[in-house]
């Protein structure tokens, strides 16, 4: 409460630049990424000129002076690259890149203390070496200096790209993004940058609150609808039907109101790639396929992680070395494809590597070593293959830098299924691996079943349930040592019961429950409930931080009555189960 | 009823509590962390939560906790009627909503009124309990409203909200 009113006006600008900066840094390194694939695109050169000139200028203008100097000599070498007085070799641009990201931190750490300090002398000391410096002659470029700083910059004005870009051979067929980061791979004459259309900024929050109270219109309309039937054929039927179509389509407008472009991510995935590979003196191209794509915002916040993951291991087991490559009669430089797009009403990222592909013997061999699965344990190469998602397992000896320390995949695996997305794997040894991750469209919306037990209605995510059988139809067995057992053709599956787990009574009868059957990590389970209410779209409506702790409860929604319900984390809530104890007293003690 | 009608209205906010009963007791707290009061809603309960935690609630589609205060502060409820209300509290990370037995007033405290509690053995479990007020014949216990959950559950909440920011 309050807090916007305790901030000065200077510290409002401050907040404003650091917010924006994330912006010009991404510019940068875009550029700087696609100029190392063309040096002599000048076009992009103005591009990263122009980014890092704005950085320095918002940031003395805010009084980060730590910023504003630090970018002055970044600006300082672009001027002597865009000048042709240096050549782009990859030296340069990775120091660039170090200088990014050395911003990049200032403007994260600044963001948390606005009076952090930072030390930039080595990378200062690097820069002038780069411009052909010699570190003790120059001035150095103190906050003090700052006017001075604006007046150079000036004079960097007057040859300011912008007219050159401007005039440049307007190709309106080109490039239709509406991003201001984007930039012409192919060649220096399209670069014409078409004039996005106008944005407005809004903080997330009211965003959220607009979403919210439309879901809550929608939920009314339900319970509206449900009515109806008591005045049909009236006007009024006819206007909440109208009404009813209104706010579909408002619905719509407010989810795509949360959606942004896969871009920055896919930018991201470039420089991990670049930087992946030259650390494993690999040499590997990435490409990328659909990356206007728009996402769900917080679909985009958690699907970076295990992107990064996948991609870097593609990098590390996927494509050999350049020689290993060249005996096998493959090109020396590596191809990883990073592809995002709409399958089935789902958002699917696929990442293709035409690297070693997966040796479903030695990852066998492994798992055996590691008491993963047993030695007579039937397996098809698939499923061999997706054993890598099993927590604990890697099949790089050595564990590196890079990946290789067995955590990576079953945390890929983990998000994924917080998302209540699925991860596959297709790979053919020798030639190449593919992950296919696929998502929902949005996390606000998913879909799921509603059942009831002991009274109080429970939704689950469609996704975690194969089927549902009802317990008449099937043989649960009791046992002491092992709690119940339900068989389902053939498979022998342990039973969860909810009411023994909530602790409420069950007035039915075995014969009338229902089990669901589900799946987690290749295990199957069975879960009891009262019954089924009904299979429905459900709109997510996060807990409260204070039962953020409850992870046995992933959020809750509002259903057709107006009443809350708790949407169920299966693979959590089954943990409660007591288990047997057969724990007995020692006769010796 | 007060002296300071005429000081400025920020100030006499900040000293404005609103008064409320659990049980025969009352107690009060501060009106800028209330958002709003309501009638009992219908709440769905969540498992494996303490008692005092009656469940979450629907609040115009927004989905809130709400916690009895009375069981909380561990008072016999009064019988459940017309007066039940439940206090939307505006917590510094959550909302959340607060059964009381009756709201009784606003009441504007000066200073000199306000008194620390009286000390007892050195108790963590009542340390919400901010002060008292003179001003009346009944004693008016003022809360710290953002004490009220576990300590435990506050320290939970604010590396959430934390690592939340983080990301």
């Amino acid at each position: 409460m309050g807090q916007v009113f305790e901030k000065s006006e200077m510290e409002l600008l401050v907040e404003t630049f650091l917010n924006e900066a994330e912006e010009f840094l991404e510019e940068m390194e875009a550029g700087l990424l696609s100029l190392e694939e063309c040096p002599e695109d000048t076009s992009v050169v103005d591009q990263v000129f122009r980014a890092a000139h704005s950085l320095k200028g918002s940031s003395m203008a805010v009084g980060l002076n730590q910023v504003g100097g630090f970018t002055h000599e970044v600006e300082a070498l672009l001027l002597k690259v865009k000048e042709h007085q240096i050549d782009v070799s990859s030296e340069v641009i990775s120091l660039l890149l170090q200088c990014n990201d050395h911003v990049r931190t200032m403007i994260d750490e600044l963001k948390v203390n606005n009076k952090a300090t930072f030390e930039s002398e080595g990378l200062i000391a690097e820069l002038k070496k780069a411009q052909g410096i010699k570190g003790q002659t120059q001035q150095t470029a103190t906050p003090s200096a700052g006017f001075a700083l604006f007046d150079e910059e000036d004079e960097a004005d007057t040859k300011s790209p912008e007219t050159k870009v401007e005039a440049a051979a307007p190709s309106p067929t080109e490039e239709q993004d509406n991003s201001n980061t984007e930039h012409s791979k192919s060649n220096a004459n399209n670069a014409t940058r078409k004039r996005p259309p106008e944005q407005i900024k809004v903080s997330q929050d009211r965003v959220d609150r607009l979403v919210n109270n439309i879901g809550e219109m929608a939920i009314l309309l339900t319970v509206l609808e449900e009515q109806m039937h008591h005045f049909a054929g009236t006007n009024i039927e006819k206007t909440v039907k109208q009404l009813f179509k209104i706010s579909k389509d408002v619905q719509d407008v407010s989810v795509s109101l949360r959606m942004l472009p896969v871009k920055p991510i896919f930018q991201k995935m470039k420089r991990i790639v670049r930087d992946t590979s030259s650390k494993l003196n690999k040499k590997v191209n990435l490409e990328v396929i659909g990356e206007d794509l728009e996402v769900d915002k917080s679909i985009l916040d958690m699907v970076g992680d295990p992107l990064v993951h996948i991609i870097r291991n593609a990098c590390d087991h996927g494509v050999e070395l350049p020689e290993e490559r060249v005996k096998v009669g493959k090109k020396p430089e590596g191809k990883v494809t990073l592809e995002a797009c709409h399958e089935s009403g789902r958002l699917v990222f696929y990442i293709t590597d035409d690297g070693k592909g997966i040796d479903a013997q030695r990852i066998k061999e492994k798992a055996l070593r590691l008491g993963i699965i047993q030695a007579n344990q039937k397996m098809s190469t698939q499923e061999l293959q997706n054993l890598i998602f099993h927590p604990g397992f890697s099949t790089k000896e050595a564990v590196t830098d890079i990946s290789g320390r067995g955590v990576g995949m079953d945390v890929v695996w983990n998000n994924i299924k917080k998302m209540s997305g699925e991860i596959e794997i297709k790979s053919e040894f020798g030639s190449g691996s593919r992950f296919k991750i696929s998502l929902p469209q949005t996390f606000s919306i998913i879909e799921g079943t509603v059942v009831v037990s002991g009274g109080e209605r429970f939704v689950l995510p469609l996704a975690d349930i194969i089927e549902s059988v009802k317990v008449k139809d099937v043989k649960i067995s009791p046992s002491s040592a092992l709690g119940e057992i339900l068989y389902l053709r053939g498979q022998r599956l342990p039973v969860y019961r909810f009411n023994e787990i909530f602790l409420t009574p069950c007035e039915k009868k075995d014969d009338e429950l229902v089990a669901l059957i589900a799946q987690f990590q290749d295990k199957s389970f069975a879960v009891i409930v009262d019954e089924i209410l009904s299979r429905q779209q459900i709109v997510i409506k996060s807990l409260g931080t204070e039962m953020q702790g409850i992870k046995e409860f992933s959020g809750s929604t509002i259903l057709g009555d107006g009443k809350p319900a708790l949407i169920v984390e299966l693979s959590n809530l089954i943990r409660r189960k007591k288990k047997p104890s057969l724990d007995i007293e020692r006769i010796s003690a | 009823m007060s002296e300071d009608t005429g000081a400025k209205q920020a100030h006499a906010d900040a000293n404005r509590f609103l008064e409320f009963n659990l049980g025969q007791e009352k107690f009060a707290i501060p009106l800028l962390s209330v958002k709003e009061v309501i009638a009992v809603p219908e709440t769905t309960k969540v498992p494996f939560t303490p008692e005092y935690f009656l469940g979450i609630m629907n609040l115009r589609g927004q989905v809130l906790s709400v916690i009895d205060l009375r069981s909380r502060m561990q008072i016999e409820p009064l019988q459940e009627g017309a007066e039940t209300a439940v206090i939307i509290a505006d917590l510094e990370y959550t909302h959340l909503g607060l059964v009381v037995d009756s709201i009784n007033r606003v009441i504007a405290v000066d200073e000199e009124q306000s008194a620390p509690p009286p000390e007892l053995e050195a108790n963590h479990t009542t340390e919400f309990v901010t002060g008292c007020y003179r001003g009346d014949e009944n004693l008016i216990l003022f809360i710290d409203v953002d004490k009220i959950l576990d300590s435990q559950d506050r320290k939970h909440i604010e590396q959430q909200s934390n690592s939340a920011e983080a990301v």
